[in-house]
Order: C-alpha cells, then sequence, then structure tokens
C-alpha cells in the first residue's frame, strides 16, 4: 500500500534507549510521578521520518491502530508527546499544558497580559513583560512560557544577567500555527 | 414563462441561470425568499470545546475581551457571535483550543450522530476537522475515531486541529475514503460528511453562485455514491450512519440516499433535530423512497443557518 510521500513516515515501538531519552525530556519538565501517570496505561509509538514524534496511544486506539497499520500509516495518531531529539524528548506544547500546574516552576516563566501578546505573536520578552521567573544565572536555559493563568503559550530561552536583565528568545509559541496558515 | 422568470432572477441575484431553474422547480412560489434569505448574513458561532476548558469560562473570558456572546436554543456548547471586537481566530483562547469556530449546521450534523465514548467512529471525509473534533467531544476522547481525507493539504489542518483541539482518540490517515472497507472494521457510527458542490454556503461565499456548472453535480454525485456504499461496508449492524452535505441539490442528497437504500441494508430514521424541514420525496418529480421524509433540510431563510442536508440511518440484518 502506498504511503504519503510527503511524510514517508516510518513506525515503532521506542527501544529501552529511545524510552529512557523520552522519560528524561519529560522529567526536565514534570516530576517523575506525573511522568508515570502520563504513561500509565498508554502505548507509546514513534513516527520517524525527517523528524522523530512521539505519540502516545490509548488501548481502544492501539486496537485500531493494530488493525490498520499493517495496510496504510497514520498521519497522526493519538496524542502528540512530542519530538524526539538526539538527547531528549521535547514535550509538545499542549502535553504541558495538559499537565498545566504540574510543569515544575523551575523551568518556567510566566508572562504579563503584554507579555503574552507579544510572545504569541513570535516576540521576545523582556523584564517588563514577565511576571516571574526562575531566579537562575546561566548563560541560557530553555524555559515554558506561560501566560498568568498558567497556560503553555511556547518555548524561550531564558538569559538572565547579573544586573537583573532578563530576556527570553522565542523558540515557539502556539501563535506560530496560525501564521503559518494551516 | 418559468426560463424567462429564471433569466430575471438570475440578473437580480447574481446566480447562473441554470440554478435558479432548478429552484424554482424545487421552491415553487418560495424560491424569491429563498433567494433574499441567501443575501443575508448568517451569524457566525463558535463552540466550546469541553475537553479543554469549561464553556462559561472561556465565554466569560471572551466577553471580557469585548466578544458579544448567547447561546445557542438545543446546542449546549454553541455560542452565537453578536458582535466582537477581536478577530476570534487569533484570540490566546483559540489557540488554546479553548473553542472553535464552526456552522451550527455542521454541529447538528454530529448531534445527528450522536457517538458515544468507547465507540468506534469512522469520520470518511473529515479535513479539516470541525466535526471530527466534535465527535471527540461526545466521546469525552474515549472509544477511537478513524478520521480520513483524501486532500493532502487539508490533512495538514486536520492534524493542527486535532492537535489544538486535544483531541486524543483519533486516528488520522490522507486516503481515499473508497477504499476504508479494506480494514475490515465493524464500526459503530460513521460519519460522511461528502464533498459536494457546497451551494449551501453561497450566504458566506457568493463566489458559489456562479462558480459551478450542471456537470459539477453529476461528477459529485458519482463520488458521494461510491463513498455511501463504503460506508454502509464499515458499519457493524445497528450502526449508525450520518449522511450530510452542504448543498442544496437533491442529486447530491436525497438521490444518494435512495441510491443507497436499494443496495445496503440500511434504514432511514429520525435524527431527532428539533428544526430542519423534511427531505424531498419526490424532487424534480422523481419518486424516491417515501421514508426520505425523515432526513432534514436547512436552509439559511428558514432556520438562519448555512444550506445543509443531514439524513441519520442505521444497518440493519442483511
Ligand atoms: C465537506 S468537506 C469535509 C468537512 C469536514 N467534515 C469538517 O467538518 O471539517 C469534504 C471533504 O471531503 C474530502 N474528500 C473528497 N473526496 C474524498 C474521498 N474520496 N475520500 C476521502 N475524502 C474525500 C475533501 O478533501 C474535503 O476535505
Amino acid at each position: 500500500m502506498q504511503n504519503d510521500k510527503s511524510r514517508r513516515l516510518i513506525f515503532s515501538i521506542p527501544t529501552a534507549e529511545e524510552e529512557q531519552r523520552i522519560y528524561k525530556g519529560l522529567a526536565e519538565y514534570i516530576s517523575e510521578q506525573k511522568v508515570n501517570q502520563l504513561l500509565t496505561d498508554q502505548h507509546m509509538i514513534i513516527a520517524k521520518g525527517r523528524r522523530q514524534e512521539v505519540y502516545i496511544l490509548s488501548s481502544d486506539l492501539w486496537r485500531l491502530y493494530t488493525q490498520i497499520q499493517p495496510l496504510r500509516h497514520p498521519y497522526f495518531i493519538g496524542r502528540f508527546l512530542g519530538e524526539l531529539t538526539k538527547t531528549a524528548l521535547k514535550p509538545s506544547l499542549h502535553i504541558l499544558h495538559a499537565l498545566g500546574d504540574a510543569v515544575k516552576d523551575t523551568v518556567k516563566v510566566i508572562t504579563t497580559h503584554t507579555g503574552e501578546q507579544k510572545f504569541l505573536y513570535g516576540q521576545p520578552l523582556e523584564n517588563q513583560h514577565l511576571k516571574d521567573w526562575p531566579a537562575v544565572l546561566e548563560e541560557e536555559r530553555k524555559v515554558l512560557v506561560v501566560n498568568d493563568q498558567g497556560e503553555a503559550l511556547g518555548y524561550g530561552l531564558l538569559k538572565s544577567a547579573e544586573t537583573g536583565k532578563v530576556s527570553i528568545k522565542n523558540q515557539q509559541d502556539l501563535g506560530w500555527y496560525l501564521r503559518r496558515g494551516h | 414563462m418559468n426560463n424567462r422568470e429564471a433569466e430575471q432572477l438570475a440578473k437580480q441575484y447574481g446566480y447562473r441561470q441554470y440554478m435558479i431553474e432548478r429552484y424554482l422547480e424545487l421552491f415553487g412560489s418560495e424560491t424569491v425568499q429563498f433567494l433574499k434569505g441567501n443575501e443575508l448574513a448568517i451569524p457566525s458561532t463558535i463552540r466550546m470545546n469541553t475537553l479543554a476548558a469549561s464553556p462559561t469560562e472561556v465565554a466569560t473570558r471572551l466577553q471580557t475581551k469585548g466578544v458579544q456572546l448567547e447561546p445557542v436554543d438545543g446546542l449546549p456548547y454553541a455560542y452565537r457571535v453578536r458582535q466582537s471586537t477581536v478577530s476570534l481566530g487569533a484570540t490566546t483562547e483559540y489557540l488554546l483550543g479553548y473553542y472553535l469556530l464552526q456552522s451550527a449546521a455542521s454541529m447538528w450534523a454530529v448531534e445527528a450522530l450522536n457517538p458515544q465514548a468507547d465507540q468506534v467512529v469512522v469520520d470518511m471525509c473529515a479535513a479539516p476537522g470541525g466535526k471530527t473534533t466534535l465527535i471527540a467531544q461526545f466521546m469525552e476522547n474515549k472509544g477511537a475515531i478513524l478520521a480520513t481525507d483524501i486532500s493532502r493539504d487539508r490533512i495538514r489542518s486536520l492534524r493542527s486541529n486535532l492537535s489544538r483541539m486535544r483531541v486524543e482518540n483519533s486516528l488520522a490517515i490522507r486516503m481515499d475514503a473508497t477504499q476504508l472497507p479494506e480494514f475490515g472494521i465493524q464500526a459503530d457510527a460513521v460519519l460522511l460528511d461528502a464533498p459536494c458542490t457546497g451551494e449551501g454556503l453561497i450566504p458566506v461565499d457568493p463566489t458559489r453562485k456562479q462558480s459551478r456548472i450542471t456537470k459539477d453535480i453529476t461528477i459529485l454525485a458519482n463520488v458521494q455514491k461510491r463513498l455511501i456504499l463504503a460506508a454502509n461496508q464499515l458499519l457493524r449492524e445497528n450502526g449508525v450512519l450520518v449522511y450530510a452535505t452542504c448543498s442544496f441539490a437533491p442529486e447530491e442528497n436525497e438521490k444518494i440516499i435512495d441510491y443507497a437504500l436499494q443496495r445496503c441494508p440500511i434504514q432511514i430514521v429520525d435524527a431527532g433535530l428539533p428544526l430542519g424541514e423534511p427531505g424531498f420525496t419526490a424532487p424534480f418529480n422523481q419518486e424516491l423512497d417515501e421514508s426520505l421524509h425523515l432526513a432534514r433540510r436547512f436552509y439559511p431563510y428558514k432556520h438562519q443557518l448555512e444550506g445543509f442536508f443531514i439524513c441519520k440511518m442505521i444497518k440493519v440484518a442483511a
């Protein structure tokens, strides 16, 4: 059976090493207990193409998948857990949003209302756009950008200087899907 | 006499003449009202996503942003937009998947299907996913939805909507849905929201007054026939099939159902919708199955909705 040429994907169950990378990526953002909760009773598959996408499926969906998979490859399935990179999983924003308050404070910055709007337009943020950020001085740290209702807006790179100046470079935000046009 | 009238109305309202000739035959003395109805703006509706947030909380958030909403009778998750100072396709709440802009007519199609948690549901022509995401909402993200669409571009939008709207129980495939029976699935419910000429969308897209010719109806009717035969094959006994289009043409609606009734062990049932006109049983003087009066037709001039056709069927023992 022909697969969609624009998205030639190979579906597989993660190896032990891949599973480790998936857990490691999730554990950066949420507690181990939450990771376990998220993955309990779920089947995990990786769609390998240009990128490696990890999906989780309930048993009902898994049953359907096993009926279909020998004949056709899905385009999308279950819950998109995130993209698997060489080092770890980059959790999808929707997963992090669903986990809400469970996301660790150390990897989260909170925007003001103006900050939220700017970030969703793909722009960088500075002190005046932020309500709170982790008290770390590191060269650069990847953070989840949330609004003051705790809703995940995207990923940014946090830079904080000894002078107290903070900047967030926009890496990915929810508005991106809209700007892309579909 | 009809020809002269058709020519004059076609000119006045900007349609191709063949369309008016057909409307005159179908709607008789109500044709002018029908045409006037197509000129009126249809209020936009949004559908709250109960999979992601509480509808009342989202409504309150939108109201503080200058969006005036009012509930839609019979659809507890739907709100009519009375006025808005913001673009509803670009708010934070939209990006977070808390609601979708969706016509109420589309929502009624899913109400007719009434999918249940833990079922296996097939949405044969699913992109961009307005109805699939509502199906998931009905199913509370349980069970499984197989969503297919043939279009490469539209399947991307489907993916994006499934993701944004937090749908967790779907499997989407880009494929010709007439080939779905190859999987040997026995679905509890099938939605066939068929590709159609889309005349019913004239109130929102007046270019449709001119964009189709009669041949399009014939071509699409052939596709619809193949799709409905496949839909029947996918269903288990007692399974539910809903056929829907946004066309006024009986060739794409009642005649497709009549064709399927003659070939498949299916029966039309009352969809239980509180609105809509009965389906035609003898359009253009052609006698069709009597039970087609149970199908429902929506008209802009009568229901303040896009033109739509919904027919609910169940599969019986062969
Ligand atoms: C009326 S639209 C569906 C709208 C969709 N159900 C929604 O609510 O968002 C019809 C769809 O049928 C798709 N289509 C046309 N022929 C098809 C086929 N043979 N198999 C599957 N999909 C098909 C089109 O690409 C189009 O997306």
